[in-house]
Formats: C-alpha cells, structure tokens, sequence
C-alpha cells in the first residue's frame, strides 16, 4: 500500500504538472481539493485521466470521483480495492 | 448609421440552404441523429450532421477533385457563395470576416493518423484562415480578409466586428459568418470535460446531461446605407446593437451567477438604445450543459427579472456548432423575425428547478420586430447580438 | 493610435545595440528566451500554462494593470499548438484524453487567460489568420481606439517539433514569441504611433515598387525605412525582423516592438510583412 500511495502521488506530481512539489509534500490525508492542495474541476478530469492511462481504471461519473479523489488514502484504497 | 443585413446563407444539420431551413425550422424533426462518431463510453454519438457527404458539397460546389479541400472550407464556401449571391463586382470597400475553431482540423486529424495518405496535398489547409482565403478568393473579395477564433462566440464575433468596421468607415460592405466541420478531436475533446450528453441534449431542461456537437456554416451580408444605394439591395433586417465581455473567471466554465453574461446583455440594450420590453424574442445560446443554461437562466433573470421575453435554444435542431454558432442562430433569428412565429424549445419538458423557467413550447404566431442572440464561449467569452426588422 | 508600452519575448535576449546588428547567431535557435517566471506567474496557476499561455501572460503583467476601460486583443495563427498535438497525440494513441490539452487548443486560451490573470472582463478577441493574424488584432485595436478603448494587443506563438514536421518544414528558420503592446488614442506619453494597417498586394520581390505606389495613391509620404520580414515559409524576404526573432505566424507584432525601439533614428517606418504569395501586411509607424 505504501508504494502504491507513492506511486500516486509521483502520477499526481507529474499529471498536474505541480512545478513547485514532490511527492513529499503531499501527505496521505492532505485534502487533495479545496484548502489542501487547492486543486480544481479541471485537475479532478485530469486525475480521472491517469486513472486511465496509469491503472486502466475508468471513472465515468464526476460525483464519484469527488470521494475517491478526498485525499491520497481515499485514491489509494480505491486503486487497491479496484485491482482486487 | 443603420447596419443593413442584406442577404443570409446557410448549411446546418436543419437545412441545405436558408429556405430549406425555414421549412424544416418548424417541422418538429429537428436535424440531430445518431453519429458515426463514438467515444469509449457511447457509439453513434448524437450529432447534427450536414447530411452531404465532402465528395457532395466539392461536386456542388464544382471543385477540384486534385486536391484536398476541408470540410470547414467546403461548407464555407457553400453558405458565403449563397449569402453573396446578390452582390455584383461594385467598386466599394468590402471585406469577408470568417470564424472557426476546428479549422481544418477534419482532414488533420486524418493525416496524422495515416488514414489519407501524406501524398495528397493539404499543405494551408490546417490552419483557421484556410476557409476564409479559399471563399474570398471565390468571391474576389479583398479589401479585408481575417478570421476569427474564440471558440463558441466566434461567429457572433465576426458580424460585431463587421458591424463595427462598417461604423468606423473602414468598410462599405462585408460578408461575416462562421463555419465548423464535425472532427474527432473536437468530439474527444467535449466528452473529455464530460459534458457531452449521450442522449439528445435538452437545453434548460432540469434534466439535461451536456451538448451536443453539430456542424455546419452560415453568413449574413453587412451593407452601410452607402452600398445599399449602389448595390440596390432590399434589407432583410437590421443589427442594432452587439458587445462582447469577458468572465475572467475560467478556461471553460462561466460563473454561476452569469454576472458578465449579464453584462453583455446589457450592453447590447444600451449600445442599441433599447429597453428589457423591446426585446421579443431571445435566441439563447441554451446548450445543454449545466453550467452554461444555469449560468445563462440567471444572467437573463437579472436583467429581464419579471420582462423576460419568450426564450429556447435551437441546439437541441442544429446540435452545437461551436464556431458558426453565431451566424447560424442569425439565420434562424431572422427566419423568426419574418416568419412571425416563435421557435419551440425542441426536447424540452421539465424546467429547471432552480430557476423554474419555461422557453417557448408552442410555436405561436408573435410579433417578432427585435431579437437578442446569445453566444457564450470557452476562455468567458461572451458575445450579444440584436437583430431587428 | 498611440503605442505607450510594449514587452516582447524572443530569441533575442535584448536588442538594444544589437538592433540591426550581426544576427546571424540567432538563426536556428527555435525557442524563445524564456524570462523567469516566478516573478509574473504563481507556480499553481503556471503549471497548466502552455508556453504561449505563460509568454502572453507574462507580456501582459509586465506591462500593468488594466483599467476598466481596457480590452485584450490578441493574434495568434496556431494558438497553444504544443497542447493541440499532445490531444491528437493522445487520440492517435486511443488513449485517455487530457481536457486540459483540449481546452489549450482552443486558439483564444491565451486571451482568456490574460482576462482571467489581469481580472478584466471588457472586450476579449483572437485573431486566427495565418500570417496575418497580428494585423488583423491591430485593426481591431485601432477601431477600438478610435471607440474610446484602450487596449492590451499583442501576438503570440508557440514552436512545436512535431508540428513542423507534420507540415514539413523542418528546414525553415522557425521560433516563437510573444509581443505586446498598450495602446490607446491619448498622445500624451506617447512612444510611437501606428498611422496605418493594411495589406499590400504584391508579390516576392516587389514590396518596394507596390509599397511606393500605394502611399502616392494614398497621398501619404513614403516611410524612410522599410522593416521587412516574412510570417510564413516561403520566398525570402531578405535581411529583415524575422531573422532576428524567426519565422512564425504572429511575428509582425515582434516587428512592431523592432520599430519601437527604433523610430526614433527615422521619421516613420514601414512594417512589411509578407504572409503569402501575393500579399505582405503592412503596418506604418512614425514619431508620436
């Protein structure tokens, strides 16, 4: 599990394109969205995309991904229960 | 200064040519159908197609069959040589202002991925002026020739600055429209932002699921009261008044509150020195998103509170057409104007429940003397045009 | 209409004394000189910039507020190109999609995001037209003057690989940049004046003689100097503006920031663009 939460946030580094960050600024339970990371509608589409690209996950529906995306927890456990 | 709209063509997924389309407008069939377009999720997406093939509209139009032609110049040149079908050579200053955002895009997208082969020269086909070069060198039109791009309100765009050029002196007559073709990219890319329906889109409905694609083109003649008295032309209508704001909110969503939406709207009344009542009927840009009929239902709230005149989208017949959006709502407002009828809110059935307003659902005769058109694009743009008899 | 301020990147570093100069160095060099971007642009809104985002952003920081009274206009002839192949890239590959690629290939994304990192919400056009897209955003610039606006307009493009392979024209002298200027019909403070934007139709080697005939025709005197310079591939245009910044679309605004700098040594100087064939942009500047 700790692997996969860094390889997440490696992805989320390098799909939002986050300059000035490396996965060890981002803690597991950060709030990804709003006050944490501060990350937008558009980033939500863009992280669906390497949900894609990166695990062959699809998430059709954008309320859904309001949940997984909480926090790299939230993705990590999604991405494992996915895989199970 | 009167701006004088002397002449319309146009090619849609709701007519061949601007009488076709004022036939088939009321019909009740619309013009959106399942597409060969699909994307992971849906096949046959819903689309308003041009029911003419390239291979149609080159024959048509008696092109060359040696060398490629987009499908944006194609209907380009199809719409501008009908809307310029009663200007003769006349020594005035005219210009051509074309709008589009897909450009050529449609055979690009084709050659990069290697289903036409490289021999085939494309080389000035790809980007935007393509179409506009192509159609005013049909025309011999020279004076001033330019394209413009910004995304849903690029055609409304086109006949402001046409409009405005005409006002400033620099132009006597000139030909505004846009023009968009269906292509992959444009379809991946609505459906990419998830805000394309796979059903028929319903605009202002409470239970819409995003837009529909379409394509197609369209052109208004502009003529000052200088050229009309040399070209002899009858008007077919008048624009009175236009603006253009900016959201400065984001890249794609407008701000809830509509607020420089409204802006523009009011704009427009004051540039056209006219009141919320003079309005008759509003041709709103209604795709079917819900941002954007949120968005827009509020904007017009604000500024025509208890006056709001008799509204519907016609997305829900034609399908988006990104940049000739605003020149085909043109065509279609002043089909309104002299057809006297207003135009039914095509799938339409539940109203919004945050603003419980209800568009037009049934085409009742109405006095038709001014109607405001409404294109908001990508990038906040938001464009209003005011047409009048 | 009255230029009062202007920003440019390219690659050239800073002209200066250079102006005019060996610029032979530069041939070749496809980016620009990118400024330090940290000053203009907070990392958490750069990092969905595209180049041509990022250059017309900061273009339009460092040149200031902008008023209420102020519009945005801007030419660009491919837009945010880098982002529009990343998308076919990515249909090519029948991958997932990126929405923020999409939303960069539409061409007025450089515009919306100077209203949207400027907070202003006046009026907002692009220009896509070729190698006369800069031009074209001047005339709009100069009507908008003349309707009491002040204006930011400026010309931006990006440099992309793939693209020009695509296109097949590897072996030209391609770049990228952006310019900007801040225009308005007040004289007071005044750098430059634009007194003409036009089109001169002519062909390759005749920009002289149809440059001379259009201002006796107009009954305007004939500028002293002649900036020439081409937007497009194509016939050479010979020592002109585009060699020092490169070929690209909108390069006619670097040609305008070239005649900034040195109107001051002529009386008026003529900005000749050639974007096809058969016409060249024409863009007359002289002495506030």
């Amino acid at each position: 599990m700790e692997n996969l939460k860094q390889e997440l946030k490696n992805f989320i580094v390098t799909h939002l394109n986050l300059e000035e960050m490396t996965a060890a600024d981002i803690q597991d339970d950060d709030p990804l969205f709003g006050d944490g990371l501060g990350l937008d509608s558009i980033d939500a589409l863009e992280l669906i995309v390497m949900l894609e690209k990166e695990y062959n996950i699809k998430v059709r529906d954008p309320e859904k991904g309001k949940a997984i995306f909480q926090s790299v927890n939230s993705l990590a456990e999604f991405v494992q229960a996915q895989a199970e | 200064m009167d701006i004088h709209i002397t002449n319309s063509g146009i090619v849609s997924a709701i007519g061949d040519n601007f009488l076709d389309t004022k036939e088939k407008l009321y019909s009740g069939q619309g013009g959106i159908t399942q597409s060969n377009y699909s994307v992971a999720d849906c096949e046959n997406l819903y689309a308003g197609q041009v029911s003419k093939n390239n291979e149609e509209l080159a024959s048509e139009l008696g092109l060359s069959s040696d060398r490629l032609w987009s499908r944006t110049s194609l209907l380009a040149l199809k719409a501008g040589r009908e809307a310029w079908s009663n200007q003769k050579g006349h020594i005035l200053r005219t210009g051509l202002i074309h709008a589009t955002t897909v450009g050529g895009m449609d055979i690009s997208e084709q050659r990069y991925s290697g289903s036409i082969s490289s021999e085939w020269s494309a080389a000035g086909q790809h980007s935007c002026n393509a179409a506009a070069d192509s159609l005013a060198e049909d025309l011999d039109i020279s004076d001033f020739v330019t394209t413009i791009s910004t995304a849903c309100s690029s055609a409304a765009n086109a006949i402001m600055m046409g409009a405005r050029m005409i006002r400033a002196g620099m132009l006597d007559r000139v030909l505004v429209g846009g023009t968009d073709s269906l292509s992959k990219f444009t379809v991946q890319g609505f459906n990419a932002l998830m805000i394309y329906s796979y059903e028929h889109c319903k605009p202002f409905d409470e239970n819409r699921k995003g837009l529909n694609l379409g394509e197609g083109s369209a052109f208004l003649v502009l003529e000052s009261d200088a050229s009309l008295k040399v070209t002899g032309n009858e008007p077919i209508g008048r624009l009175v008044g236009w603006s253009n704001t900016n959201d400065a909110f984001h890249a794609t969503a407008s701000s809830a509150d509509g607020k420089a939406s409204k802006k523009a709207i009011q704009e427009a009344l004051a540039q056209a020195k006219l009141h919320c009542g003079d309005i008759d009927y509003i041709n709103a840009h209604g795709t079917g998103t819900d941002n954007n009929d949120s968005s827009e239902s509020h904007a017009m709230i604000s500024v025509f509170g208890e006056q709001l005149p008799p509204f519907s989208s016609t997305k829900a017949l034609t399908g988006h057409t990104l940049a000739a959006a605003g020149s085909i709502e043109a065509a279609i407002s002043l089909i309104a104007m002299q057809e006297g009828k207003l135009i039914k809110a095509h799938n339409w059935t539940t109203p919004m429940k945050e603003t419980a307003l209800i568009p037009v659902t049934k085409e009742a005769p109405a006095q038709i003397n001014t109607v405001l058109s409404n294109s908001f694009g990508f990038g906040g743009n938001n464009t209003c045009l005011i047409f009048s008899k | 209409m009255y230029i009062h301020a202007t920003h440019s990147i390219s690659r050239a570093q800073s002209l200066g004394d250079k102006v005019g100069g060996n610029n032979a160095a530069l041939k070749g060099e496809k980016l620009a000189a990118y400024p330090d971007y940290t000053t203009y642009i907070p990392a958490s809104i750069r990092r969905r910039m595209s180049v041509g985002v990022r250059m017309g952003v900061t273009c339009a920081k460092a040149l200031g507020e902008l008023g209420s009274a102020h519009s945005v206009i801007v030419g660009t002839g491919m837009g945010c190109i880098i982002e529009s192949v990343n998308f076919m890239n990515d249909i090519k590959a029948a991958s997932a999609v990126s929405p923020t690629s999409f939303i960069q290939s539409v061409h007025n994304t450089v515009a919306g995001q100077i209203a949207i990192n400027m907070q202003n919400t006046g009026y907002n056009m692009t220009f896509s037209h070729g190698g006369f897209s800069f031009e074209s955003a001047l005339k709009d610039a100069q009507i908008l003057c003349q309707e009491g606006q002040a204006v930011l307009v400026g010309g931006v493009e990006e440099y992309s690989e793939t693209y020009a392979e695509f296109e097949g024209m590897n072996n030209e002298d391609l770049s990228e940049g952006a310019s900007f200027f801040n225009v308005s019909s007040r004289e007071a403070g005044a750098i430059a004046k634009v007194s003409l934007i036009d089109h001169l139709s002519c062909t390759p080697g005749g920009e002289e003689t149809a440059l001379l005939n259009y201002t006796q025709a107009k009954g305007i005197v004939a500028p002293q100097h002649i900036s020439k310079g081409q937007s497009v591939p194509g016939a050479s245009m010979g020592d002109g503006y585009s060699d020092i910044c490169g070929i690209y679309m909108s390069n006619a605004a670097f040609g305008l920031y070239l005649a900034c700098q040195q109107i001051k040594d002529h009386n008026s100087i003529a900005i000749v663009n050639r974007f096809n064939d058969h016409n060249c942009g024409l863009t007359i500047v002289a002495k506030p």
